[in-house]
């Protein structure tokens, strides 16, 4: 007990805790991500190193922690921290949300028979992916260091690189325009388009904390 | 030398200067007062005389004040100037008991507007005013019987010093240094009686405010993480923390107050915040023990009344689940019936904390 009280003492403020869960919960993200990817796209029967719905379980847990440690802090300590503990709950929910669009593509990989392939569409699915990927990455990368220019810069490439190459996809598929794809390969891709915007959204999200006001939180940057 | 190091060094001062100020505060009150004769001893004497008008004195003087802690220090001093006696203290000390939970009671309705989260929060609050309203109706009658709480209390200071008495004074440096300072508000007073009586209470007054402000700030940015889980798993962690905060803040209604926003978002439960409360109570005694320190033995004979009216509360009330349950199932019910009408919490408020203490003292004393 005294030993437990004694690491009470010396521990950070329950802001920095939550703050450091988040950083946590952001790289079991990207663990589960690239993960996820691995088993639909390169795997033939949804191959998964890791325990994804454990690690979803966990993110989950993460994120009530850290909603409470949040209400907690705020509670006791008065207003200092008030913005900054309001953009933590609310990052916290899209970073949790990455997590569940992960576990989806995980599920899609398990119903789906074989590896994913694109078709014709394949081409602009891999720049897709390699862009969510390294938006995802920088995201992670200019919250911990709230590094202002890099999250603006990786906000402007989510609108022209991710967004909208994921829209054309999806409506290239929903249109007819493509020929070449199964049913079930349309409906996956279609899917997997989506769930990949979600996620570059997310990390939008994420990044706009860095960059803007409170009320402006998951939008672009006012000029 | 770090910022930091320079604002908790500046802090420290603070606090021992405003400590010192209060002490000086409360001494000239116990100064001021003896000055005024045995006439006006006989007088409060007389009105304190009647225990039920006494218990309601302690309620509405609590309320008013917002601080049982300041109620219980003007007691103090009042019997060490002795126009009140340690057995009419007693009564008061115990309604000072009651005000002081009209606090946390206020600030739960700041979440009337929100349905689940008012009934939490406001269940939070007033098991608070139940249990210490529980722990009058089964000590009051007992001790205008048995005198239990006086005697205990008499009996402790008879251990600690021998003799009891006013005239036994605590001899210190300290007490020096606090009796120069309030022989200067006299002289600031030009002598006058009243005006070094004024002086002096408005000094103690804003002096507790003060050292309250000034504790809060330092203490509560340290110590938040232990709301955090850990402490309120068990109910003596609980209670411990409640009593040991309390002191360091020197205000119950402070810390009963900071878990109301935490019970009203669901982060603590209503049994989890229960022996935090029992806690704050006997920590708040610290400030009556403290400003008796300064006076007689007399005067902390009645301090030692209000620690131990809040052990024997807690001995009592706290080891029997059936008697336990009873403040926690009156909250409840008070909170769910107030959810459905919202003027009921509002009528609770008036009526318990202002309409029957003020009828009781008006009529009573007439």
């Amino acid at each position: 007990m005294f030993k437990q009280i004694f690491q009470l003492f010396s521990s950070d403020s329950l802001y920095e805790q939550a703050l450091e869960e988040c950083h946590e919960m952001l790289d079991i993200d990207l663990t589960m991500f690239k993960a996820s990817m691995y088993s639909l796209r390169e795997s033939d029967n949804a191959e998964m190193s890791i325990n994804i719905f454990k690690l979803d379980k966990k993110i989950n847990r993460f994120e009530r922690d850290v909603r409470r440690k949040i209400m907690t802090h705020l509670a006791i300590s008065g207003s200092k921290d008030l913005g900054s503990g309001l953009v933590l709950v609310s990052v916290v929910i899209d970073i949790e949300r990455i997590g569940d669009y992960t576990k989806n593509i995980y599920e899609m990989a398990i119903n789906h028979p074989t590896k994913l392939v694109g078709g014709s569409l394949e081409k602009d699915l891999l720049a897709i992916e390699k862009k969510v990927t390294d938006v995802f990455e920088g995201s992670i990368i200019a919250f911990k260091n709230q590094d202002i220019p890099a999250a603006q810069k990786l906000m402007k490439t989510y609108k022209k690189k991710i967004s909208n190459s994921c829209d054309e996809i999806t409506h290239s598929i929903v249109s007819g325009k493509v020929a070449d794809l199964t049913t079930d390969q349309s409906a996956s891709l279609a899917l997997y388009a989506r769930f990949l915007k979600r996620i570059g959204a997310h990390s939008r999200n994420l990044i706009s904390s860095v960059v803007n006001p409170f009320e402006r939180l998951g939008y672009s940057e006012k000029e | 030398m770090s910022k930091e190091l320079q604002r908790t060094l500046i802090n420290s001062i603070s606090i021992i200067a405003f400590l010192y100020l209060f002490l000086v505060g409360i001494n000239g009150m116990s100064s001021a007062i003896k000055h005024f004769g045995s006439g006006f001893a006989d007088t409060v004497l007389s009105t304190t005389d009647n225990p039920f008008l006494a218990l309601f004195i302690g309620t509405f003087a609590t309320v008013l004040f917002q601080s049982s802690s300041t109620t219980t220090s003007l007691i103090v001093g009042m019997v060490s100037a002795g126009v009140l006696s340690i057995e009419g203290s007693i009564p008061m000390i115990m309604g000072a008991n009651i005000g002081t939970t009209v606090t946390n009671t206020i600030v739960s309705m700041g979440h009337i507007s929100r349905g689940n989260e008012f009934k939490r929060a406001f269940a939070a609050s007033t098991v608070h005013d139940f249990f210490n309203m529980l722990s009058v109706l089964i000590m009051f009658p007992l001790e205008l019987k048995f005198h239990f709480i006086q005697k205990s209390a008499i009996g402790l200071g008879e251990f600690l010093f021998g003799n009891i008495s006013s005239n036994e004074v605590m001899k210190s440096p300290i007490k020096t240094a606090v009796k120069w300072g309030s022989k200067q508000i006299e002289i600031l007073s030009f002598d006058n009686n009243i005006f070094y009586l004024i002086l002096s209470v408005l000094l103690t007054l804003f002096m507790l405010y003060m050292i309250v402000k000034v504790l809060r700030k330092m203490v509560l940015s340290k110590v938040e993480v232990f709301f955090d889980k850990y402490i309120f798993k068990t109910a003596i962690r609980a209670l411990l923390f409640g009593m040991l905060l309390t002191f360091m803040v020197q205000s119950s209604s402070i810390t009963t107050s900071l878990i109301v926003p935490l019970a009203g978002a669901g982060v603590l439960s209503l049994r989890q915040i229960f022996p935090y409360t029992l806690g704050a109570n006997i920590g708040t005694t610290a400030t009556a023990l403290l400003a008796a320190l300064s006076l007689n033995v007399t005067a902390l004979v009645t301090a030692f009344a209000h620690l131990i009216f809040n052990i024997f509360g807690i001995l009592i009330i706290y080891p029997i689940p059936f008697i336990r349950n009873i403040p926690i199932k009156l909250a409840e019910t008070l909170a769910e019936y107030s959810i459905k009408n919202r003027l009921i919490p509002f009528a609770y408020l008036l009526i318990v904390f202002i309409v029957i203490p003020f009828t009781i003292i008006y009529f009573g004393g007439k």
